[in-house]
């Protein structure tokens, strides 16, 4: 016969369906699944004001990153060059809708949103008011989190790179330091805060303003019971 | 294993939640012990991506116009040129990720299903790594796709030379969408039921 454990007190694994016992994780911990080592938690210590800022900039950085040009070419005198924008009008301008709105999905969408909700979410965590629609925000946040293709369109312009060096003269162009930019932002956004660390903290607001009203009603009750 | 001591993942939020409850203590969402119809869900979106993997191959990439000379390339061509042309390290990248990895994702997926399906040797662990490197490596066949958009806005010298793109990239585009997808419905622990079902039998 096993024993049911109390669900606050074991970690599940998603991957291989494992109940583990939950440990207390000091700042900086991870716990991994014994079984197919998947990573159950994280906690992160980083005080959500500088997450806040760094992604504050990410977002900031997008719309320069997007515009500007990341490389140009030459060739008998006619220069030519390529932004993320420029990449997707081209498509669009050929009729090929699908492979443009994956890009423009991958490279622009998915990561501005991931900035937007990440803000909203933080924001709200700093100012510690708690609504319920902010898990429903938290669960996109998480749905999108791992979809983001800025890498990967990094090593595919450095590849263009150097399979076009043989028709003409390729050199990379000043949007491509703030692009890097931005990849370097997303990702210590990423790796500074994990959904667990939040889930965490939302459900700690949730108890705080539920004990909060029910000391209020307690006290508007007491106030009625006396009149 | 969370079955036998009847508790269920709130795969959201990530709480554990009794069996006997539908929805989640922490985020109010349905909680269900296995995702629903998840071996159906996979196999559908992978067939799918299966039929279209054909078209990928064979339509043309783009086409690179060079002086007058008009040349077609799909994948494998594209590969073949950069192979003639000495570029041995970036033929090598772009056929695993446009060639390699799909099929890798298909074929791979496709044996989880069936081994969960027809009750077939489980060997968990080394399925279970094989899936957690299906779902890592899914996104980086889209590298080709950015060579190519790079390609078609930097070569674009008035009519002498300039690239147009096939219907090629749209099949292959549909190929990746729908192999995330299939990963993300495929549910893992469903394995771990079929291993267990084993050692009863």
């Amino acid at each position: 016969m096993i024993i049911q454990p109390h669900p606050d007190n074991i970690w599940l694994c998603r991957v291989c369906d494992t109940v583990i016992a939950k440990q207390p994780l000091s700042t900086g911990e991870k716990a991994f699944c014994p079984e197919c080592r998947h990573k159950l938690a994280e906690k992160n210590g980083c005080s959500l004001w500088i997450v806040l800022i760094i992604t504050c900039i990410g977002l900031l950085l997008i719309i320069p990153a997007s515009v500007l040009p990341l490389m140009h070419m030459r060739l008998f005198s006619v220069a030519t060059d390529h932004s993320i924008i420029s990449g997707i009008t081209s498509f669009v301008q050929q009729g090929m809708w699908i492979p443009a709105v994956l890009i423009s999905l991958g490279i622009i969408g998915i990561p501005s949103l991931y900035f937007i909700l990440m803000i909203i979410l933080l924001s709200f965590m700093v100012l510690n008011s708690y609504h319920t629609w902010l898990m429903k925000l938290l669960h996109l946040l998480q749905c999108i989190r791992n979809q983001s293709m800025l890498e990967i369109y990094l090593s595919g312009l450095i590849i263009a790179m150097v399979k076009l060096n043989g028709i003409g003269s390729v050199y990379p162009g000043f949007g491509l330091i703030i692009f890097i930019g931005l990849i370097i932002f997303q990702l210590l956004s990423l790796l500074l805060i994990t959904p667990y660390t939040l889930w965490e903290k939302l459900e700690w607001m949730q108890n705080e303003t539920h004990s909060i009203s029910r000391f209020s009603n307690r006290q508007t009750n007491g106030k009625t019971g006396k009149t | 294993m969370g079955k036998q001591a009847k508790l269920k993942k709130c795969l959201v939020c990530g709480k554990a939640v009794y069996a006997t409850k539908s929805a989640c203590v922490r985020c109010g969402s349905a909680v269900h012990m296995r995702k629903k119809h998840s071996l159906k869900k996979t196999t559908v979106f992978l067939i799918a991506a299966l039929l279209l993997y054909i078209p990928a191959n064979i339509l043309p990439m783009f086409i690179f116009n060079k002086f007058g000379i008009v040349t077609t390339n799909t994948i494998f061509g594209g590969i073949l040129l950069l192979i003639q042309e000495g570029m041995y390290g970036i033929a090598l990248i772009i056929f695993c990720a446009s060639i390699l990895i799909p099929a890798f994702k298909i074929i791979g997926l496709g044996l989880l299903v069936l081994t969960i399906k027809y009750n077939l040797y489980v060997c968990t662990r080394k399925y279970i790594f094989l899936y957690l490197l299906i779902n890592t490596i899914g996104r980086w066949s889209m590298v080709d796709l950015f060579v190519i958009s790079v390609m078609l806005t930097l070569i674009h010298f008035s009519h002498f030379i300039s690239v147009t793109i096939g219907w090629g990239t749209s099949a292959f585009c549909c190929v990746v969408i729908l192999t995330m997808l299939a990963v993300n419905s495929f549910d893992s622990r469903l394995l771990w039921d079929a291993a267990e079902k084993q050692i009863n039998k």
